[in-house]
């Protein structure tokens, strides 16, 4: 048996549970809390040489790009300094709000019965549903990290919340935009009509009004949309491409192809898991954002409050090509930056 | 000078610690300069990476101060600082929190003493490499809030210049440095100071770790410098961490783009481990060096000084020594190698009746001549002799060593050792001479009166028993006959009772010298003890010895021994016994001479008895003497036992009314009894008679106590005891009988003790004291044997006696000789007349009786009166009544 196999049959148990709306609503948090608890043994990585124990959540699951990216550079700063136990809320997977709110009692009750040193959070549904409702300026410290541009709507920072926010290099994007599509500044935003990708819309809006690009959302909620979508943006000077997250029937494969296949014009996207079907991308590093969770973490473990510790953004992102993209849309890039970038086929 | 030589030593390794350090120093220098120009180089390259670029941005900033950090460690942080104007801030403010700082704030405190409060301007860190979370509350610190940096800023910024100051205290960084250089807007620079100002938009600043500047963690030669360093500025020092009392040692200036620097290394002139112990060696060395030769010279002083002090000694124990030989008894004579006088002491001079002048290089030998007496060996060598001598211990042979002078001469004992030089070299000897003539003399004495009779001049028994122990071993070895006679006096004792010992002295004399003068010079004579002599006559064959023997006994035959007025003849028993291959042991040789003489007495005495083998009399002597263990053994084993023999009176009145005499009694296991007559001559011979005695009067004693109240003897009766003259003659018999008396509770009223005449005469003072102490507690005496013996009347008065038995030879024939029976009637009236009552002996039939009775003899004794009965059955129950009646 792989490890997390039975957490995972829980889990979809749960769901299926959920889907038919047999149970009430106790029951369902009850569960929902069995489940998080089982996989919170299950996935607990003690690797303490001291005394410390960091609790780690994450928003979403194990074989989430983002996620898995946070992961590890969390792990790798933090092994050795704690026992780590780490919980995963699966809330991109499972959106409605009685989940995430059974899942953030999980989480607590996990957090009051094991009394971790630190806890860490990783992403917008951890921050929201667990320290936001549960932890404001409660005793416990709290490192977040993976919270999409601001941390006003979660009231931080609070007198035991830090951590770092996670912000796209999009004026950046933008500007490498305008440059590589002659000067042009009619732009298209194409993503999910999801809550994040509505904040990630606004910034870009913003960020485009400073460099005077015209900017158009489209939001969508199914790949059939989100096809439609694409090929009409095939009109603007470029596309900035939001996140698929979202999007229930997405097919990475047929859409990669379908994308490939349309492309005309420059599409950017400051998200590595777009990048098969952009052609340049400015990406986040999420081993950053982990990395410093981690060594914030660390601080608060030698004695340091939470609120000496200011919160940052992220600094640091990653240049990618799509060559299918780029033969697709024969667009002639700096020589420079196809040396300086990542690529994808 | 130990002091000096460790002064140099440490001055060498100072030195050679200074040039060291300095050289290392120098180098230090060179790399710090080089280290901060690679500071000023990277800061060029970021400043003109900025003035590049159209705005500052992470993308720009972040790789390229990653990159830098990571190549050079003293470099601690870099900031990019942006110049905001008061209407600027909050924009900027505000961007910042878009760009995900949303804390982000400028903190500028409040400067004291400065206006307006609220700056025009501020430069605020807006970019910060590294980023951790303990740096990052560095964001939005408005740097120009620091004095220093407020005027390096306007000063490079207005001169387009970089400039090196220390570390504003917002930084919380203490040791170090940071160096600031300004940007500006757009890609020209404006050339005056005032468009510059106007044109600034921020600064660069790189944060040095002073400590890590300066640190080498690996010099050549391996080990880690300790110096400090100073850094000036060309206004005045600014930064200095050496401690005081440092050196500097070098200074270099360096020119780190438009900076100007003085660097100064400093180090402590402390003295390493290394220098210490070059200290401590070379200190040891000359302290082994000059402790050798202080040591050296101090030897040599002691060395003279004990000479001195040596031949002082020699001098002192030289006149020591001449005083002591001139001065003991002993002669000492020292000879050189070849034994030739070279010193003599004044003794030496007296003894040998010559001076030292005369006899010096005299050989030795020719002086002393020593030999052995009494045989006159000469000595040759006297220092040999004497050291071989003392090396084989004889000394303690008693030999006799004579030193001849002339025709005198003088006992010598002597010592000679050889005399060494101080490599133990024979340079001489020493003979030491010592007068013992008066002690030799006094040895030979000794020796003599160990070996003679005092009285008679003649060899006494030891010496004699020691010779015929020698010609009894010549015998064996020659095969050589010798003889040996006992001479035994015949009434010697008659002599010495008659006329004291001083007349048996004197016979004593005359024997020996006749004995003397009959036999050969090679024949020996000694006195054996008392009137016994001995004779070994050497290479005499049986029949010379019987010849021999017989003219002995003829010889003193003819002797008359002539004691005012009286004359005795004198006559002796011989015993002679062979020497040769077939005799025993001198302990057999001994005893049959012995037995010899004692079978020559036996057989009436004046005869010589020639021993051999299987001679009859001597077989019954041999006999007799075998009685010897037997009579030890009864006595110890209790197997004597009393017999009582009845003493009637014959007197009306008597008092006491009866007598009862104890006799001696051996019975055997057959059932038969030995007559006392077969084994007290053995006693008497070899002198048991006290045991015998003791064992009578305890078992007598016992008897009586026992009789008395067993029995109920009537009262006024009186037992008697017989007492041998060697018991009479012992002075502790008074005291056991008295102790006997007291232990039985026997009244010594009721003892009467009986002693022959012979005994009591022989004896006669210690009989008398012996007698009257045991009169004074009540016992009485008896004379015993009255008649046979000497017979003296005279003596007789003078005893203290109560009781005189009348021998009975006399009583048995006195009817039928008349001799005897005017004897029984003389004792009687001699007898009444010292007031002594009369006990007639042997008694046989009833005429003897009435004759006794007619005479007034008081008892009567005898087997016609009562036969001895033996104590034993008297005291059996069923005799009580008859022994009573």
């Amino acid at each position: 048996m792989r490890p997390g196999s039975r957490f995972d049959s829980l889990r979809l148990s749960f769901t299926k549970l959920e889907s038919k709306k047999i149970m009430n609503r106790k029951h369902t948090i009850l569960i929902a809390a069995a489940s998080l608890f089982i996989s919170t043994l299950a996935t607990t990585s003690t690797a303490s040489s001291g005394a410390g124990k960091c609790l780690y959540v994450s928003s979403y699951h194990r074989g989430y790009a983002w996620s898995d990216g946070v992961e590890q550079g969390l792990r790798k700063v933090l092994t050795g300094h704690c026992e780590i136990r780490q919980i995963d809320m699966d809330t991109k997977r499972n959106k409605s709000p009685e989940f995430k709110q059974s899942a953030a009692v999980a989480v607590k009750h996990e957090i009051e019965t094991w009394h971790p040193d630190v806890v860490i959070v990783s992403d917008d549904n951890a921050a929201k549903y667990v320290v936001q409702q549960y932890y404001r300026d409660a005793a416990t410290p709290f490192v977040f990290s993976g919270v999409n541009w601001t941390v006003k709507e979660y009231g931080f920072p609070y007198s035991n919340v830090t951590g770092i926010v996670e912000v796209a290099p999009l004026e950046a994007m933008l500007t490498h935009a305008i440059k590589y599509s002659g000067g042009a500044k009619k732009a298209i935003y194409l993503g999910a009509d999801t809550l994040t990708e509505k904040k990630n819309l606004e910034r870009v809006a913003g960020a485009s009004k400073k460099l005077g690009i015209d900017l158009a959302g489209m939001l969508v909620s199914s790949a059939s949309e989100w096809k439609a979508q694409y090929r009409a943006a095939q009109d603007a000077d470029f596309i900035i491409m939001g996140s698929y997250s979202g999007i229930s029937d997405w097919d990475k494969t047929e859409l990669a192809a379908f994308a490939v296949e349309h492309a005309r014009k420059l599409a950017v996207t400051s998200h590595e898991w777009m990048m098969p079907f952009s052609t340049v991308g400015f990406t986040k590093i999420p081993q950053e954002h982990g990395e410093w969770a981690a060594q914030t973490a660390i601080e608060i473990l030698k004695g340091k409050s939470p609120s000496e510790i200011p919160i940052v953004a992220n600094r640091d992102w990653d240049l990618w090509i799509n060559t299918a993209h780029l033969e697709s849309t024969m667009i002639k890039l700096p020589r420079k930056f196809l040396r300086k970038a990542k690529k994808i086929n | 000078m130990v002091a000096l030589v460790c002064w140099l030593v440490f001055s060498l390794q100072s030195y050679q610690q200074r040039a060291r350090y300095e050289v290392q120093a120098d180098v230090a220098l060179h790399e710090i300069g080089q280290r901060l120009a690679v500071a000023q180089a990277s800061m060029d390259a970021l400043v003109g990476l900025y003035q590049a670029s159209d705005e500052m941005d992470a993308a720009l900033f972040t790789p390229f101060s990653e990159e830098i950090l990571q190549d050079y460690r003293f470099i601690d942080s870099l900031q990019f600082l942006t110049y905001v104007s008061r209407g600027e801030k909050q924009l900027f403010i505000e961007e910042m929190h878009e760009s995900g700082f949303s804390q982000f704030s400028i903190k500028s405190p409040v400067r004291e003493n400065r206006w307006p409060v609220d700056p025009g301007y501020h430069l605020v860190a807006s970019f910060l490499e590294p980023l951790t979370p303990s740096s990052a509350n560095l964001m939005g610190m408005d740097w120009l809030a620091d004095d220093n940096v407020e005027k390096a800023f306007y000063k490079a910024a207005s001169e387009n210049t970089s400039q090196l100051i220390a570390a504003p205290q917002g930084l919380g960084k203490t040791h170090h440095l940071v160096l600031l250089k300004p940007t500006y807007f757009g890609r020209s620079i404006q050339e005056n100071s005032a468009d510059r100002l106007e044109q600034v938009s921020g600064m660069f600043a790189i944060v040095l770790d002073w400590n890590e500047l300066t640190h080498f963690s690996q010099v050549e030669g391996g080990s880690r410098i300790p110096v400090e360093f100073s850094l000036l500025t060309e206004d005045g020092e600014m930064f200095s961490h050496h401690e005081p009392g440092t050196t500097d040692v070098l200074e270099t200036r360096i020119e780190a783009g438009n900076i100007v620097l003085r660097l100064i290394a400093h180090y402590h002139l402390a003295p390493t481990r290394s220098m210490f112990l070059w200290v401590i060696v070379a200190g040891l060395l000359c302290a082994i060096i000059y402790s050798i030769t202080v040591l050296e010279l101090r030897s040599r002083y002691l060395l003279k000084r004990d000479k001195n002090r040596a031949q002082s000694q020699l001098y002192k124990e030289r006149e020591r020594a001449e005083v002591a030989l001139r001065s003991i008894n002993d002669a000492v004579i020292t000879t050189d190698v070849d034994q030739n006088i070279n010193y003599m002491n004044p003794v030496a001079e007296r003894m040998l009746n010559c001076s030292l002048a005369d006899v010096l290089g005299c050989p030795l030998a020719d002086l002393v001549k020593l030999e052995f007496q009494p045989f006159g060996d000469a000595i040759p060598d006297p220092v040999d002799f004497y050291i071989d001598m003392t090396q084989s211990n004889l000394r303690q042979t008693g030999i006799n060593i004579v030193l001849k002078i002339g025709t005198d001469q003088l006992s010598v004992d002597g010592n000679a050792s050889p005399l060494l030089d101080s490599q133990g070299q024979l340079i001489g000897s020493m003979l030491v001479l010592r007068d013992v003539s008066l002690e030799q003399e006094l040895t030979n004495q000794l020796v003599y009166q160990a070996s003679h009779d005092s009285l008679t001049g003649l060899m006494n028994r030891a010496e004699f028993e020691n010779r015929v122990k020698e010609a009894l071993e010549l015998s064996r070895q020659n095969d050589r006959q010798n003889a040996l006679c006992y001479i035994d006096l015949d009434q010697f004792k008659l002599v010495n009772d008659t006329c004291g010992h001083i007349a048996g002295d004197e016979l004593l004399k005359r024997l020996a010298g006749v004995l003397q003068a009959l036999v050969r010079e090679e024949d020996l004579v000694a006195r054996l003890g008392g009137d016994e002599f001995g004779l070994l006559l050497h290479n005499c064959d049986e029949d010379g010895a019987r010849k021999k023997a017989e003219t002995v006994r003829a010889a003193l035959r003819e002797l008359h021994f002539k004691w005012e007025e009286k004359i005795f003849d004198v006559s002796a028993s011989i015993g002679l016994v062979m020497i040769n291959r077939m005799s025993g042991d001198l302990s057999d040789l001994l005893s049959n001479a012995d037995l010899a003489c004692y079978a020559a007495k036996d057989s009436g005495r004046d005869t010589v008895h020639f021993y051999h083998v299987d001679d009859v009399e001597i077989s019954e002597k041999y006999r007799q003497m075998q009685w010897l263990p037997r009579i030890k053994e009864a006595i110890k084993n209790d197997e004597f036992e009393l017999a009582i023999q009845t003493v009637a009176s014959l007197a009306d009145n008597p008092s006491p009314r009866i007598i009862y005499e104890f006799l001696l009694r051996w019975p055997q296991d057959d059932g038969s009894l030995i007559s006392p007559g077969l084994f007290i001559p053995t006693a008497e011979r070899y002198d048991l008679m006290r045991d015998l005695d003791g064992w009578v009067i305890e078992n007598a004693l016992a008897a009586v106590a026992r009789l008395k109240t067993e029995l109920q003897y009537p009262k006024d009766q009186m037992f008697t005891i017989n007492l041998s003259g060697q018991s009479v003659c012992d002075p502790a018999l008074a005291d056991f009988i008295i102790g006997m008396l007291r232990r039985f509770g026997v009244d010594p009223q009721a003892i009467c003790f009986e002693v022959t005449e012979t005994v009591a005469i022989a004896n006669f003072s210690i009989a008398i004291e012996f007698i009257n102490r045991l009169r004074g507690l009540g016992c009485r005496f008896a004379l015993d044997d009255f008649g046979s013996g000497l017979s003296s009347f005279g003596y007789l008065k003078r005893l203290p006696l109560d009781f005189l038995k009348i021998d009975g030879l006399f009583v048995r024939d006195m009817l039928n000789d008349p001799v005897d029976l005017a004897m029984v009637r003389t004792i009687y009236d001699v007898a009444k007349v010292l007031k002594l009552q009369t006990i007639a002996e042997w008694v046989e039939d009833e005429a003897t009786l009435d004759t006794l009775k007619s005479i007034g003899i008081d008892y009567a004794q005898g087997f016609h009166i009562a036969r001895p009965v033996m104590v034993s059955e008297l005291l059996l129950p069923q005799q009580k009544k008859a022994v009573c009646s």
